[in-house]
């Protein structure tokens, strides 16, 4: 990866005189079909949801920076902080995960992207619109889970503030624990789909959709 | 030497009519017992079999091959029995070896919730006679010693449902032996010939258009599983199906050493061992609805590592081949059988994962059906109308994951 891929990068686009461009998610049409209002923020359509979060939640969060990093394991020991593999960090409101020894990934707010993609340099794409991104949270969060994934999310084998990927409803999805809930990243293609199957798994346990405010809140400090 | 090679044809080739008195659209096992048993029951000769491909080169040929009768609905534990009934003298009725083995089968309970549901499958199980009981760990580490039942699992074994005449039957021949007696019979089978339409006069069928030219007929059954709602279409029967792709895998040859058929709802898998000795895996339906037949790592990577917990023995077989088949499924999880809006238009559709099992009973109800004019009471329950009657008939709890 390289930069040449910047000009897919939503945070370059620039109003001009009379038109103010917006980002929708890939899940817009299931937000409004199920009665969200949305908003505009940060230069985003933003679901809202009046629902307070339940036994098991979920939210788009699709609107945050994501940064893929690519390099030679020194490059993304440098970049990590010589994390170990399936280690996740959190500092300064921005998530950076070791994927593999040559793979890291950074999430973020979505108006910090273009300033780390800047200080990150080489081997960095910006794939804010490449991966959807949700957040499943609530005290059955690792049941809905595991009614979706063969991944083991048990406490003991998948603590606070680590990451690993596997198959999601048989989507490729980065996972990572946040502490009280899971931020799945998944190509945009299948966010819609990723969403209501989620949604669809969760069903006996009650899941609501709820408004990414919710999923953004200060977590449990790993 | 040359007295060793086969001479005997199973199947005569023949020219397409213009005219039979029953068309059944797609020569699986459904299509060809169904035709079997209007020949064999009700004299019916001038029937035609088509398929747009070769014979059980859809879901009969890329099922798992599993038999079993432990519903949770006594519709649907009644039908299913019956049709285990038929498996057991199939070899001999068609003069074809099956290779059917019942060697048991046991679903397992993960949670409390899921032992709850198998209590209730094996107390309907008894009232209709099938024969299904709940186990706990102690005799599920009995019945298959390679289960892992310590609580080192994600899930560990609560229990399972265990269902001794549940067992494989070699699917191939099931539709070559059906092929075969019914060809005996006067029915004609003809591969490559696609349906691509069906005329309709008045409300009343009249015949069906093929890449191979116009066929007149009074009566078209529909045995097309996950090609049902398209088929459907060209009459405009509307079904309440989706179609799914369905996954399947099996791992290299080795000697015998699971004779139980296994299967765990919680963790969508389910294994038995071929006569070949190839481990026979597959998974619950892809949450995706689609007609690719492309299989993916996705699901190896899903069904290997649930799979690996339950039997760690297989940490240590390499996997062979995969493939995909075409499933189309209910609301409800039950079969769509019986007579549509249309005179002479027969419908056998909706069968999910579970189409397979019920080939036998399916072939003789239908023929059934059509040779008498009366729904048979057994398929009485998987009527089209209980859609507009609210009368479902829930199997989710017994047929959501595959076998």
């Amino acid at each position: 990866m390289s930069d040449s891929f910047a000009f897919l990068s939503p945070a370059a686009v620039r109003s001009t005189d009379g038109h103010r461009p917006l980002l929708r998610t890939p899940v817009e049409r299931s937000h409004i079909a199920a009665g969200a209002t949305i908003e505009e923020a940060g230069g985003w359509r933003i679901a809202r949801y009046d629902a307070e979060p339940a036994d098991a939640w979920l939210a788009d969060v699709s609107h945050t920076g994501k940064l893929d990093v690519r390099g030679d394991a020194a490059r993304v020991d440098e970049l990590t902080g010589g994390a170990d593999l399936g280690a996740a960090s959190h500092h300064d409101g921005v998530w950076t995960l070791r994927i593999s020894p040559t793979h890291a990934a950074v999430i973020c707010p979505f108006e910090r992207v273009t300033d780390l993609r800047e200080r990150i340099g080489a081997g960095v794409t910006d794939m804010t619109c490449g991966w959807a991104a949700f957040t499943l949270g609530g005290p059955a969060m690792r049941e809905v889970f595991m009614r979706s994934s063969s991944l083991d999310v048990r406490e003991s084998r998948f603590p606070a503030g680590r990451c690993m990927t596997g198959s999601v409803m048989r989507a490729g999805t980065i996972v990572l624990n946040e502490g009280d809930r899971f931020r799945m990243l998944v190509n945009w293609e299948v966010g819609e789909y990723f969403w209501d199957a989620i949604l669809d798994a969760g069903v006996n346990f009650g899941i609501a959709p709820v408004s990414a405010s919710v999923a953004l809140r200060e977590g449990v400090a790993v | 030497m040359l007295g060793l090679l086969r001479k005997h044809k199973y199947f005569r080739p023949h020219d397409l009519k213009s005219s039979y008195d029953v068309v059944i659209i797609g020569a699986g096992a459904h299509g060809l017992a169904t035709a079997y048993y209007l020949a064999k029951r009700h004299g019916l000769k001038r029937i035609a079999v088509l398929d747009k491909s070769y014979m059980g080169a859809g879901a009969s040929g890329r099922n798992t091959t599993i038999i079993r009768s432990n519903y949770l609905t006594a519709e649907g534990s009644r039908f299913y029995q019956e049709s285990v009934k038929i498996y057991e003298s199939l070899s001999q009725d068609l003069d074809f070896n099956m290779l059917f083995s019942q060697h048991g089968h046991l679903t397992l309970a993960h949670s409390d919730r899921s032992l709850n549901t198998m209590m209730e499958r094996a107390e309907v199980n008894r009232l209709v006679g099938v024969d299904s009981r709940v186990v706990y760990p102690d005799e599920v580490k009995e019945l298959c010693p390679q289960l892992d039942t310590s609580d080192h699992p994600t899930f560990p074994i609560l229990g399972a449902l265990y269902h001794p005449p549940g067992g494989v039957i070699r699917h191939d021949a099931v539709v070559w032996g059906y092929g075969k007696e019914a060809d005996k019979l006067g029915v004609e089978i003809h591969q490559y010939t696609e349906v691509t339409g069906i005329n309709v006069e008045n409300g009343r069928v009249t015949g069906v258009e093929t890449n191979r030219g116009t066929i007149a007929c009074g009566t078209v059954i529909s045995c097309v599983a996950g090609w049902s709602t398209l088929t459907c279409d060209m009459v405009g029967v509307p079904l309440p199906l989706t179609t799914h792709i369905l996954q399947a895998c099996v791992t290299e040859p080795v000697k015998p050493l699971l004779d139980k058929i296994i299967v765990s709802g919680t963790l969508h898998i389910y294994i038995s061992q071929s006569d070949r000795g190839e481990f026979v895996m597959g998974s619950e339906i892809e949450p995706y609805s689609g007609y690719s037949p492309t299989s993916t790592f996705r699901f190896i990577e899903d069904l290997a590592m649930h799979m690996i917990e339950l039997l760690p023995m297989l940490g240590h077989a390499k996997i062979l081949r995969q493939w995909t088949g075409l499933c189309d499924v209910s609301p409800d999880y039950s079969p769509i059988m019986g007579l549509t809006e249309v005179d002479g238009f027969i419908i056998d559709a909706g069968w999910g994962t579970y189409g397979f099992k019920a080939s036998p009973i399916v072939g003789r109800t239908i023929a059934d059906l059509v040779g008498t004019g009366t729904t048979p009471d057994l398929i009485h329950p998987f009527r089209l109308a209980r859609f507009y009657e609210d009368e479902l008939v829930s199997e989710r709890g017994a047929a959501a994951v595959s076998h």
